[in-house]
């Protein structure tokens, strides 16, 4: 093992340093004993020099980190100087987390001596369990309240449909019931992205997967817009090339994947449009694209379009939460589009999760 | 389905709107309609007759979509009738608890009624054939 010399002056080159950092010095000697401290450390303790000095310092570390701490001269490596991650517990028994740098310090003739220097995180540890704390309830609270939405909008779409059928209506009130009918499902699309948005932090859905046929899912997704894309009199086709089109993969995000992009096919197509959707089976995973002829999109917005609320359609986190979920399947998603020329958004699937995903920028084009 | 009379549709769902307005299309189609409330009024219902297909909402008053759920399907008499869940298909762990006891679902914000009767009319169709 690399030592790093004692420095000139038997460690007294910096003193003033020492005594008045405000980070924590520690001096500690082959058997764990502190020989020395510094000012800061004695205020961030709660002891005295004398109460400290020649005691172990594993009396003063939390007990879960004691092992780690002690064995810290084994898992020094060559170049030594390690960092950890330790917790002291002061005199008023206050938990303080520490990020700590050893130093082994060997002098001619003497036994290793190590250096500690570490600065007190505990605020800031703290401040970001708060940040998350606030995080989840935000998430929550998005979740809660996009849920709530559902059911009035749902009686309000519903309302309408049965208002649209009713015989002897006029051409207006057609016309009327049509716009608050596109009205309503804009609302239904933007509560349904936030409601995927606030879902999508959290860890503890874990994916479940199996085995599934992404040409089988594409037409499951597809007899859900049948209705929709009817009513935009789209031509839409299911093209399949290559190997086979099954992955092991999570259905659920998979068909939620597929559903925000043929929505966003099937919506901003003009009435008459032509979507193609297409799927290649490759060696290791499976690309599942959809082209349409809409009016495409701008240079500009290309590369930021799977951004958190840069995709400017409807609650702009749709596209956001496909990128996400891909990902989170470790596949990856892109986008060819120019105005007036459509726009192919695409996303590989690997054919199963522990494939390692090809990064997004690669497949940029 | 049993032959000569219309098919019957048991509607649970505790929003009385959708209820009307679900019950307004089927009926249109020819279905007959019963109607709950809630799972407790289902579970009644249930006790003295058996529907052709049921629509289940998941998150009801009382007694729970998932709670009708088990006692059909702890129900030798009512096991096999095929139950469409009215809630959005819900995350991996649940999704995949109640997967394969259930016909499907259907999310009622995303779907019109067209496509509600659509649905009844298929896994009618499906039943008919097995």
């Amino acid at each position: 093992m690399t030592r790093i010399p004692a420095p000139p002056g038997d460690g007294q080159r910096f003193p003033v340093l020492f005594e008045h950092t405000s980070d924590i010095a520690l001096v500690v000697d082959a058997d764990g004993a502190v020989r020395d401290l510094n000012p800061a450390a004695e205020r961030l303790l709660g002891f005295k020099r004398n109460d400290v000095v020649g005691h172990s310092l594993l009396e003063f570390i939390a007990p879960e980190h004691r092992a780690d701490v002690a064995a810290i001269p084994q898992r020094m490596g060559p170049g030594a100087e390690l960092e950890t991650e330790v917790e002291l517990v002061s005199r008023s028994g206050d938990r303080i987390v520490l990020d700590a740098r050893t130093v082994p310090v060997t002098r001619p003739g003497r036994a290793t001596e190590y250096h500690w220097i570490a600065r007190d995180r505990t605020r800031r540890k703290l401040a970001e369990e708060r940040v998350r704390a606030a995080q989840d309830v935000s998430n929550d609270f998005v979740a809660a309240v996009s849920h709530q939405l559902r059911a009035p909008l749902t009686v309000i779409k519903w309302s309408l449909e049965l208002a649209a059928n009713t015989p002897g209506i006029g051409p207006e009130v057609k016309e009327l019931i049509a716009g608050s009918q596109s009205a309503a499902e804009e609302l239904i699309r933007v509560s349904t992205d936030l409601l995927n948005y606030a879902r999508i932090d959290e860890g503890d859905t874990p994916f479940t997967y199996e085995q599934v046929d992404l040409g089988a899912l594409t037409w499951k997704v597809l007899r859900d817009l049948r209705w929709f894309a009817s009513a935009q009199r789209h031509q839409i086709t299911v093209g399949t090339a290559g190997q086979d089109a099954s992955a092991l993969s999570d259905p659920i995000p998979l068909s939620q994947v597929m559903q925000t992009l043929l929505g966003n096919a099937i919506r901003y197509t003009p009435p008459g449009g032509q979507i193609n959707v297409g799927i290649m089976g490759e060696r290791d995973s499976v690309v599942w694209s959809i082209s349409d002829t809409g009016p495409g999109i701008p240079a500009g917005l290309l590369e930021r379009v799977f951004d958190q609320f840069a995709d400017v359609t409807g609650s702009g986190v749709g596209l956001y939460i496909v990128r996400r979920l891909v990902e989170r399947l470790g596949g990856s998603a892109w986008v060819e589009s120019a105005p007036g020329e459509g726009s192919t958004f695409a996303v590989r699937i690997p054919r199963s999760p522990s494939q390692v995903a090809p990064s997004t920028d690669a497949e940029a084009a | 389905m049993k032959l000569g009379r219309p098919a019957q549709v048991l509607l649970v769902e505790d929003s009385p709107f959708l209820r009307y307005a679900a019950r307004a299309v089927l009926q249109r189609r020819g279905y007959d309609v019963l109607e709950a409330a809630d799972g407790q009024e289902a579970l009644d219902l249930l006790a003295r007759t058996r529907p052709d297909v049921i629509l289940l909402d998941l998150v009801m008053p009382r007694v729970s979509g998932e709670e009708v759920l088990r006692a059909l399907k702890n129900n030798p008499e009512l096991a096999r009738v095929p139950v469409v869940m009215l809630s959005p298909e819900p995350d991996s762990e649940t999704g995949t608890a109640l997967a394969g006891q259930v016909e499907g679902w259907f999310d009622k914000a995303r779907m019109s009624l067209v496509h509600l009767a659509d649905r009844v009319e298929a896994v009618l169709n499906d039943r008919r054939v097995a």
